[in-house]
């Protein structure tokens, strides 16, 4: 099992190995490509922020990263684009190919569709944009010529065993392991964070309708000390508790840290962390984070101890005990 | 143009006179029938597009069916996003739905029931239902975007060849569509396929976290997405969003409310017939009519 790291610039290759990276993905910006629209981004994260600023960078990444044995992907996940950008897309595509790049990350199936149509050679992931949450859809995908699925967040265990004992033995499959979650199912989210932010993120106020009782009958639970208890899951889960990192120099926010024995047993290929666009010092705690517990994994330790040092490594006891940071409960 | 009348609730289905629960609205009855002549329900949509927990169970199924056969209306079958149990859940009502008819339609929210339809099911009709349609629905557009700009968010990735290749390959023959904030794609017409668009409820966002469902749950069960049992509590309540920095409240064309794991953007009356005139004009020959998204 690899850990997958994310990228935006050429410094951070040679740290984020060293920390025990084994693949990197990242987006590209070349300068033909840039945006006219919120609507016209081509890999899901702002230009300036999250991606490598041009080819020319990009080509000495995938060197870099080559050198040391690493494969480099390139996210082209937007779940979808506007028909003009297609063509655009497909020659960034070829370009990158041409480079090295080991894999493209596509969501949009109809991109996907034309890439392996147009360059057969490119090696597919399907992105976690796409909504896979059972196995015909990794049947779906597969015969669009995907090699790796990457699964998105909160898909329990014991579905991920059966959608993989029901789908083709020679595809890789990769699960979120760490940073950032998402309320709503990311694939299935129509909104753009480029309008004021994450939709669900906002300080939305709740007004109950349909009934004038403020009692959930049956449970007894007033109303509005469920929305405190979805708020603080909010908090801890989808906002990492307000912080970069903790006081201990680790992340927060969601994390899958307890599930890698059983992920290790599943045959997942790859785990990956999230967050193109964070910080340098956030991307290398997070690997290293990781790499400790996935150190002891592949040592044969057994579960409740990996577990218990995963929650010591956090720090974080009593949201680890809430699970309202945990990608698979 | 065809009027479809969308009931995802069974008991829905049974309690009310179908032709009430469209009077509720009349000012969208008036619309339809100033804009596009059409007054009469003449399909029913059965079924979930949203959550698999509130799926029909085959007895369900085939009542509905038998019942839209009895009215004298076209049935199509509607499925939401799935996980794994979700998937075998469907494929039972697949199964129950041929049995009543072969070429039923059926609206697909999932690559994967697409899948399984066309390998399992060949002779059932599958529909690309609006949430594979990945287009922008973000209402905040409104306040984000200059109007002169809103034809940039108008297109998707159905509108591109490879896109339309993909889908007839799979037998599908109609796109179903939102009415968006931004407005109506005028190259729609060009792509080949019968088109429908859902009133007056848009998509904004859905997921398998509900919040709805984990009302009432111990603390440690709420907010997680692989939760067994559901309270159902979204066919009892809704929730009405607003934000103090943006208050959709006040907005004339549209107000945000949450139905169980989804939340939406619930159209007012003339922003609807606004939709209803381009749909018109755009040749969209199904209107969906749904009083309740959930």
């Amino acid at each position: 099992m690899k850990i997958l790291a994310p990228l935006n610039s050429l410094q951070e290759v040679s740290i984020l190995i060293e920390r025990g990276a084994q693949e990197i993905y990242c987006g590209v910006q070349p300068a033909d490509l840039k945006p006219t629209s919120t609507n016209s981004f081509i890999n899901r994260r702002t230009p300036t922020k999250a991606s490598i600023k041009d080819l020319k960078e990009l080509e000495i990444v995938i060197n870099e990263a080559h050198a040391k044995e690493v494969k480099v992907f390139l996210t082209l996940n937007q779940p979808t684009y506007r028909p003009d950008l297609y063509s655009k897309i497909l020659e960034l595509a070829k370009e990158t190919v041409a480079l090295g790049i080991d894999a493209l990350i596509i969501g949009d199936p109809g991109l996907m569709r034309l890439v392996k149509k147009s360059l057969p050679e490119a090696v597919i992931q399907v992105s976690s944009l796409a909504g896979v949450l059972n196995s015909a859809s990794v049947n779906f995908f597969q015969k669009l010529g995907a090699s790796r699925i990457i699964f998105p967040r909160y898909i329990p265990l014991e579905d991920l065993k059966t959608i993989i004992s029901k789908t083709h033995p020679s595809l890789e499959y990769e699960v979120f392991i760490l940073n950032d979650g998402c309320v709503f199912e990311e694939s299935y989210c129509h909104a753009n964070h480029a309008f004021g932010g994450a939709f669900c993120q906002k300080n939305w106020s709740y007004s109950l309708r349909e009934t004038n009782i403020s009692q959930n009958p049956e449970k007894g639970e007033c109303f509005s000390r469920h929305i405190a208890d979805y708020q603080r899951w909010l908090w801890h889960g989808i906002k990492n508790s307000g912080v970069i990192c903790g006081h201990n120099g680790f992340p927060l926010g969601m994390c899958g840290l307890c599930a890698l024995p059983e992920l290790y047993r599943l045959g997942i290929s790859s785990v990956k962390i999230v967050g193109r666009e964070a910080p340098l010092r956030k991307k290398a705690a997070s690997v290293s984070m990781v790499r400790t517990i996935l150190d002891r994994v592949n040592t044969g330790d057994n579960e409740e101890s990996v577990k218990d040092a995963a929650k010591k490594l956090r720090g974080t006891y009593k949201i680890c005990a809430s699970k309202y940071a945990c990608y698979i409960r | 143009m065809d009027l479809a009348l969308s009931i995802p609730d069974y008991n829905t289905l049974l309690s009310q006179e179908w032709d009430d629960l469209f009077s509720q609205y009349n000012y969208i009855r008036k619309s339809l029938e100033k804009i596009a002549e059409v007054s009469k329900v003449s399909r029913i949509y059965f079924g979930q597009e949203f959550c698999e927990r509130a799926l029909p169970t085959p007895e369900q199924l085939s009542h509905a069916f038998v019942l839209c056969q009895n009215a004298d209306v076209s049935f199509s079958l509607a499925t939401p996003y799935v996980t794994e149990q979700g998937l075998d859940k469907l494929d039972i009502l697949l199964k129950e739905l041929v049995k009543n008819d072969p070429q039923s339609e059926v609206i697909i929210n999932d690559w994967g029931v697409l899948h399984l339809i066309r390998h399992k099911y060949p002779s059932l009709k599958p529909v690309l239902g609006r949430l594979l349609n990945k287009i922008l629905r973000d209402p905040r557009i409104i306040s984000h975007v200059p109007q002169s700009a809103f034809v940039n968010y108008q297109s998707s990735s159905i509108g591109t060849d490879e896109f339309g290749k993909l889908l007839r390959n799979a037998k599908i023959n109609r796109i179903e569509l939102d009415n968006t904030i931004q407005g109506l794609d005028s190259n729609l017409p060009n792509l080949g396929f019968a088109l429908s668009l859902y009133i007056p409820y848009g998509l904004i966002t859905t997921g398998r976290i509900c919040l709805m469902g984990s009302w009432g749950l111990t603390k440690k069960e709420k907010f997680s997405a692989s939760r067994q049992s559901c309270s159902h509590n979204c066919k009892d309540y809704w929730l009405d969003l607003h934000d103090k920095s943006w208050n959709p409240w006040s907005h004339k064309k549209f107000r945000i409310r949450q139905k169980g794991n989804t939340v939406f953007c619930l159209q007012f009356n003339r922003f609807i017939k606004e939709g209803l005139k381009k749909a018109n004009d755009l040749g969209i020959d199904r209107i969906i009519y749904q009083p309740l998204p959930i």
